[in-house]
This record gives structure tokens, sequence and C-alpha cells, in this order.
């Protein structure tokens, strides 16, 4: 799993790759974490090389997604793989994120 | 304090309450009493005292009017007498006592000889002084005087209403008269004596029986002329004052004219809202009548008083009393305090609470007695408790060791051999409690392969016994001999020998020959095998009923030989199985066990017995399982089950994808269906192994899978703790919002949404969780 971050005029940008499963999911948390906890985050994911996600995965997005809430940011997600999709389906996260 | 308090305070209240009441009510009769015996007194002293006076009065009234008889006869006799003879005669009339004021000889004009007119010749004090004087007829007419008038025309002595004496004495005084007649009986005139009314105030004054009564006279006409012991003259008298002038009410009324007519008596009153006595006696010789008027007060005061003292002094005993039997009760019940708080360290846990010591024999005494007796069969109860369930749990321990031993002797419950007829074997045992009398073993010597199942009466530490027995008995005797029946002759002469508690075992024992396909079954009172034959309904296999193991030593035990073919399957198992009951009470038997396997085709033998107990579940539907239950599937043929084993540790999933890869090989799927059951897969393991396991230690986690008929199942087993997926996960809300939804719980939700069916059984000490999945949906993704 490997995650890039930029930033562009305070839009922030995480591209990740791979898998965010039981063991990889820790290092994104780390890594992504951090970019929440400022006043207003606009934090853009981008999922195209995203292959492969689970529990570990979507509990990792979920504390991404309650603390750019409370901070009063945005949190998007973009170039969903369908099999990704249904997932987030499935288990009514794409309620929770915002999916483009 | 407060249970103290409230004994002692009500029983003492109570006692002075009524102590007091008590008082009070003697203190009011006696008062009462008292009164009664007061006002009694009280009458008869006014009545002695005016009794007194009013004899004293009349002496005196007496002594006036006859000296002024006396006198007045003395004229009669000799009608012309010289003026100092009329002054003489006046004069001794006076001297007859300091009271009378006046005298006088009035003749009636022109009947005294030698005298034309009115001729009085008149003698009165003047303080110390005895002065002589002519009654003047100018300016008075004494003719018309009451006095005068009176005597005339009553013809007797009279005594006149009271009047202010102008001419004399300057004093309210009132007149005796008596009429003189001459010796031809004519009226000529009247000898009067004045007597002063002071001196009847004098005497009222002196005998006062109480300061604040008052004495007063009337006249016989009702009008006061004694008021508060001075006359009431015009010139005299205090202001009067409507508050002091009792009988002039109306009420007074009546005792006003009783003491006109002359009557004695008494009466009360209320003058200003005080309470009055009033006592009243005729002067009958001169027709007044006199009263004295007092408050109640004044009577009663001394009573009064007393009443007051005494009811202080009560209420000084009364506080006493209260303050002492508040102290006694309050000493008695101190023990019952420390009784109160031993009951309460007693009810939180400190059994040791010290009791009160009690000298005395009375009830709390006993109560503590009796409290101490039960403190100490308490005592006595939770030891022996804590000893009984410390043993239970020792037993309890024990029993879940031994049942740990017998898994742990037997083998592994999946085995598989190669060759030219590659045989898998899967075998399960499900004790009803924690140690059981099923069994089986299989073990294999050369190219042949050796299986028992057996059944031991009974169930429970007893039947597990033999149990262990039976499983090492064959063990040894399948390195000797070569058939099942000599096998089980074996076992059962071992066993029959020492049979003294009448157990048996049933066991069915056999034999495959891997290279051939031979099989050879030997059965001792079990239940009979059953044989899935691909494509054809199963059936059971005919063999020979030999006796169970453990009844008759040097039995002979017939062995059968059949064949076997590819994907044949055979099946054994103990009556536990058969006879498993649903809600109802009815049992699978048999024919429900054969419906049960269906027509199945060549399938690994894990898969028969999972498909097995999938439905034997839907039968049971979680009732109790009430006997052992053992179950041995030998299938020939090559399906064999995939098999991955990991190790408990999180880095291991990553032989997952490779191992999903391998086994799907060959076989269509949805697009999707890898990356799910990877998924599914992954969030069980990563659920066992990062919640399952109590320890650090290394253990193993087995993951078998086959594919049959389009349908993948995927066995997954592990030694942690006992956990059953189904029952015991937290549940998820997918509505939530974000700021509810919680972190946990979604693993298991999605494991059962990408999977078919997630079934949990716990085998052999293992949790063994069966997944299964349709590889390819109609509509296809």
């Amino acid at each position: 799993m490997k995650t890039t971050i930029t930033n562009e005029q305070g839009k922030t940008t995480v591209t990740v790759e791979g898998r965010i499963d039981t063991l990889t999911s820790p290092e994104f948390l780390k890594e992504t974490e951090p970019l929440t906890t400022s006043e207003n985050p606009d934090i853009t994911i981008d999922c195209k090389n995203l292959q492969y996600i689970s529990s570990a995965g979507l509990r990792a997005l979920l504390i991404l997604q309650k603390n750019v809430k409370v901070n009063n940011g945005t949190l998007i997600l973009t170039n969903v793989i369908p099999a990704i999709k249904e997932i987030f389906k499935m288990t009514g996260f794409e309620k929770i994120f915002t999916i483009k | 304090m407060r249970i103290n308090f409230s004994i002692s305070t009500r029983l003492s209240t109570l006692i002075i309450v009524f102590t007091g009441i008590l008082f009070i009510s003697s203190l009011l009769a006696i008062f009462n009493y008292s009164k009664k015996l007061i006002r009694r007194e009280a009458f008869i002293n006014a009545d002695i005292l005016l009794d007194n006076i009013n004899n004293e009065a009349d002496a005196f009234l007496i002594l006036v009017s006859l000296s002024v008889d006396n006198a007045s006869m003395a004229i009669t006799e000799s009608s012309d007498l010289p003026p100092d003879s009329l002054y003489s005669i006046t004069r001794k009339i006076l001297q007859n006592s300091p009271n009378i004021k006046g005298s006088s000889i009035a003749f009636e004009p022109g009947k005294k000889k030698g005298i034309a007119g009115a001729y009085a010749p008149y003698t009165y004090r003047d303080g110390k002084n005895i002065i002589e004087k002519e009654l003047d007829s100018d300016t008075e007419t004494y003719t018309d005087s009451q006095w005068f008038r009176q005597a005339k025309e009553k013809k007797r002595g009279v005594w006149s209403d009271p009047y202010f004496d102008t001419t004399g004495s300057q004093e309210m005084v009132f007149t005796y008269s008596r009429p003189i007649y001459n010796s031809k009986n004519e009226f000529i005139g009247v000898v009067t004596a004045d007597v002063s009314i002071n001196w009847l105030c004098r005497s009222l004054e002196n005998i006062k029986p109480y300061a604040e009564a008052n004495m007063h006279i009337i006249d016989g006409n009702g009008n006061l002329i004694v008021r508060h012991g001075t006359t009431t003259d015009m010139k005299n008298s205090p202001a009067l004052d409507d508050n002091d002038e009792p009988l002039d009410s109306p009420a007074m009324a009546e005792i006003k004219r009783n003491m006109t007519a002359g009557k004695k008596g008494w009466a009360v009153y209320k003058q200003n809202g005080k309470h009055m006595f009033i006592f009243y006696q005729p002067i009958e010789e001169i027709g007044w009548s006199m009263y004295m008027t007092c408050p109640a007060k004044a009577i009663f005061h001394e009573v009064h008083m007393l009443a007051v003292w005494i009811s202080i002094v009560m209420a000084v005993a009364l506080i006493i009393m209260f303050i002492s039997s508040y102290k006694i009760i309050h000493k008695v019940l101190t023990p019952l305090e420390t009784l109160t708080s031993a009951a309460n360290m007693i009810s939180d846990g400190n059994l040791h609470a010290p009791l009160p010591s009690i000298k005395t024999n009375d009830e709390i005494a006993q109560l503590c007695e009796a409290f101490s007796k039960m403190q100490k069969s308490l005592k006595q109860y939770i030891t022996t408790l804590k000893r009984e369930t410390t043993n239970r749990e020792r037993i309890e321990s024990e029993l879940r060791i031994a049942g740990k031993i017998q898994n742990e002797m037997l083998p592994d419950n999946m085995a598989s051999y190669g060759g030219d007829t590659p045989i898998d074997l899967y075998s399960i045992l499900m004790p009803a409690k924690e140690v059981g009398g099923d069994l089986y073993d299989y073990t294999k010597k050369g190219d042949t392969l050796y299986f028992i199942i057996g059944d031991v009466s009974g169930k429970g530490v007893p039947a597990s016994i033999l149990m262990a027995t039976a499983i090492s008995l064959f063990r040894s005797a399948a390195t000797i001999y070569e058939t099942p029946g000599e096998i089980i002759k074996s076992i059962n002469n071992e066993i029959a020998r020492r049979n003294k508690s009448e157990m048996f075992i049933t066991l069915q024992a056999g034999k495959i020959e891997l290279t051939q396909n031979k099989l050879q079954i030997c059965n001792a009172g079990h239940t009979r095998p059953i044989l899935i034959e691909p494509g054809k309904t199963p059936h059971y296999i005919n063999v020979t009923p030999n006796l169970p193991a453990g009844i008759i030593e040097n039995y002979n035990y017939q062995t059968d030989e059949y064949d076997i073919r590819q994907g044949d399957t055979l099946l054994l198992y103990t009556d536990g199985l058969t006879e498993a009951e649903d809600g109802n009470g009815r049992q699978i038997g048999e024919s429900g066990l054969l419906n049960m396997l269906g027509k199945t085709t060549d399938i690994p033998s894990q898969a028969v017995v999972l498909h097995l107990l999938k439905e034997v579940r839907k039968h049971t539907d979680d009732t109790e399982r009430n006997d052992d239950t053992a179950i041995i599937a030998i299938h020939a043929g090559n399906t064999q089950p995939y098999k991955l084993e990991i190790k408990n540790r999180i880095n291991e999933l990553e032989k997952l994808p490779d191992y999903i890869e391998q086994i799907l090989r060959g076989h269509e799927t949805d697009a999707d269906t890898p990356a799910k059951l990877n998924l599914a897969l992954e969030e069980l393991l990563t659920n066992t192994i990062s919640y399952g396991y109590k320890t650090k230690q290394t253990e193993t986690i087995t993951i078998t899978s086959h594919i049959n008929e389009g349908i993948i199942t995927i066995q997954v087993s592990d030694t942690a703790e006992k956990f059953d997926i189904n029952a015991q996960a937290p549940q998820v809300e997918l509505d939530q919002p974000v700021e509810k939804r919680k972190i946990g719980g979604l693993g298991i939700f999605l494991i059962n949404k990408i999977m078919d069916s997630v079934e949990y059984n716990y085998i052999c000490g293992k949790n063994t969780v069966t997944l299964t999945k349709r590889l390819k949906t109609q509509h296809g993704k």
C-alpha cells in the first residue's frame, strides 16, 4: 500500500495504491489522519489504484470522515472501482462517504 | 442511635403523658372539691359575719327604741313637764349611746301646755359637746317630717328612712320616733332618737373577711345607704361608678327584691367579667338589708395559688421523670444498637461482627443469644458452602481437562491418503458432556487403513474411561491382528475379563486396503454403516450382527467383506446422531438420516459430514444434545480438499490471495468472486487472530476448501477460545449517520453479506466455521 499526498492552494489530494486491509490500514491511517485535524480540511482521496479494501480499511476511512466533519471540512472519494463501490453499498457506507 | 432514640422517647413520652393526665385530672378533681369546700366555708363565714353585725345592730336598735319608748311613757304619765325635765329626758336618751346623735321631744303644735304652736326641745351632739336647742318652727315644720308624721299615723314607734341631718349632727342619720299620748289618749307629740349611720359603717368595715370584699346597705326602698363602707350622702360619697352597682343591673333585680323583702341568701354574678359573690341579710329591726360583695378570686385566692404551685412542682417532676425514664430505657436498649451494627456488618460480608454481652436475663439478652447462634450457623454454612464450591470447581476443571485429554487422544479428524485409490477421511466427535463415551480412531499399517467407531454404554466420566481403554486396545490390536474381527475379539477379551461394572461397548471396526478396492468390516452390536455410491440413493450395508464387546469372553467375531469403488463414501456413526431430537422430541431415525444424505455425488468426506451437520442442525434447531455423537466418513476418490495451514499472526494473511487463486483455477466464477472470497476469509481470520487467543502462543489455523457443483465450501478450524460467530457478533446499524456509526462489528457483517451460508460448529475442541458460496450467479457480473 502506498499513499501519495499533494497540497494545492489548501486542497489536499491523497492518492492511494494497492490494498487497505488489516495489515496496511494502520499505516494508511498514520499518513492520512493528521490531515484531518486542521481547521476546515479539504481532502480528496483518489482511489483509482485502490484494488481492495477490508473492514479495517473501512474503519480507517470512517475515522477520517468523522474527524473531517468535526472540523467542518470536506472529504471526497474519487475514481472508486465497482468492486469497492459494492462493498460501500453492502455496508451502508455509500451514504456516509461523498463518492464521485 | 436512631432506633434507641425513638423507643426511649416514645416510651418516656407515653409515660409522662399518661402520668401527666393522671396528675392533671386528680389535681382538677381536688381543686374543684377544694373550691366547693372553701365556698361553703366562705358562705358560713359570711353568714356568721353578717349575723354578728345583725345581732349587734339589732341590739343597738332595740336599745334605742326601748329608751325612746321609756321616755315616751314617762312623758305620757306626766304630760306637763317643764322644759328642763324635757331636756333632761332627751339628754338621757342621748347618753344611752354615743351613736345616738340627737333626741327630741316634738310636740304637736298646741298640745304643750302653755305654748301655742310648735314646741320641740332638741338635744344633739356636736363633736364632744352636747347642745340643747329648740327646733325652729319657722325654719322647719317638723310636723311634716317623716319621723313625726309616721309616728303620728302609725300610732307606734317607727324607724324613719335615712336622711341628712342638717339641724343637728350634720351626718346621715335615721330616726326612731314614738308617739306620745296624754291621759285622754290624744296624740300630743313624738319622742325621737336620731341614730348615725356611720356607726353601722364602722362596724361593717371592721369585720370584713376579705380585703377585697365590699359591704353595702340598702334601705327598705332599695336605696343604697352604705356603699363600700361609707355613707352615700350627697356630700361625702365618692362618684358613683356604674361598674360598682351590681344591684342596678336587671339580672340582679330578683336579688334586690329578695333583699327588700327581708330575705337572707347568696348569689353568684358576673361584673366586668369577674366572678362575684354576694351575701345578704336583712336588718329586721329597721327593715334594711346589708350585703357583702366579694370577687370570687379573693375567696379562692389561696386555692389558686396552691394549684399554681402544685402545677409547677408537677411539671418539674414530669420533666425529671421524662429524663430519667429516657435514660434508663436508652441504657436497656443499648445492646440493640450493637446488634443492629453487627447485623449490618454481617450482611456486608463480615461474619465476625462483635456481639454485645448482656448480664441480665431479659428479652434483650435472649435476642442476643439467638443472634449469636445465628451468626455461628451462618459462619458454618458459609464455610461448608465455600468448601463445596471449591470442590465442585475442582471437579469441573478436572472434567474440562479430562475432556481436553480425550480430544488430544484422538487423531486428527481429517486425513487423506494418496495412492491408486486416494482415500480421504473426515471424522467428528461431539460428547454430550465434558467427556464422552463415543470414540473413533484410525491408524495406518503399511498400505492398510484401520478405523474404528464405538459407543460405550452410558456417558460421562465412567464411559470416558472405558472409551480411553478401548482406543488404546484398538491401537495395539491393529498392530498385531489382520482382520477387524480379530481386532475386536482381542479388545472384547480384555474388556470382558475385567468387566465387573457391566459396561459394554458397541464397536464397528474396518479395514481398507489402499492398493486394492477391498473393504472389511466387523460389527459388534453397532449401528450399521451407510454406503453412499455416486448417483445412487444411500443405503445401509448388511453386516453380521456380533455381540457388543465386553459381554462374553472369547466370543468369535465375524468379519464381512465388501468391494469399494471410486467415488464411494462409507459413513459410520453412533446412535447419538439418529436419536437427535427436535423441539417436539421427534428423533431423526434411520430413514431420516438417509434422507439427509440425499443423493450426494462424489464429494470429499468432509463435505459429506458438514452437509450432514447442517441438516441435523435444521432438525434439532439447537435443542440440547443428550447423547454423545461420533461420525466417520471415508471417501474413495480424488476430489481432495485444498488445505492451507497458517499461523495465528496477521502477516500470514498474505498467503490468502494465492490460496484462493489456486482453488478457483479451472472453475467459472463471477468477476468479483475472488476478491469477495478474499475479503470474507480475511475478515474471519483477522477476527480470530486479533481477538481469539488468550496467550501469545503460536497456534495453527487450518483452512480447507473444495468445490462441488459450482459451490465452494471453505472450512476454517482454529484452536482459539470458543466463539460462535453466529451467536455473539455485535449488531451493525447501516443507516446511522457518520457520528453514530460504531467503528467495530463490520467484519462479521461483511462475511455474512458475501457468503451464501455461514455455519458454526465446535468439533473436537476446535471452532469450525463453514462458509459456502455459489461461484457463479445467474446474472453474472
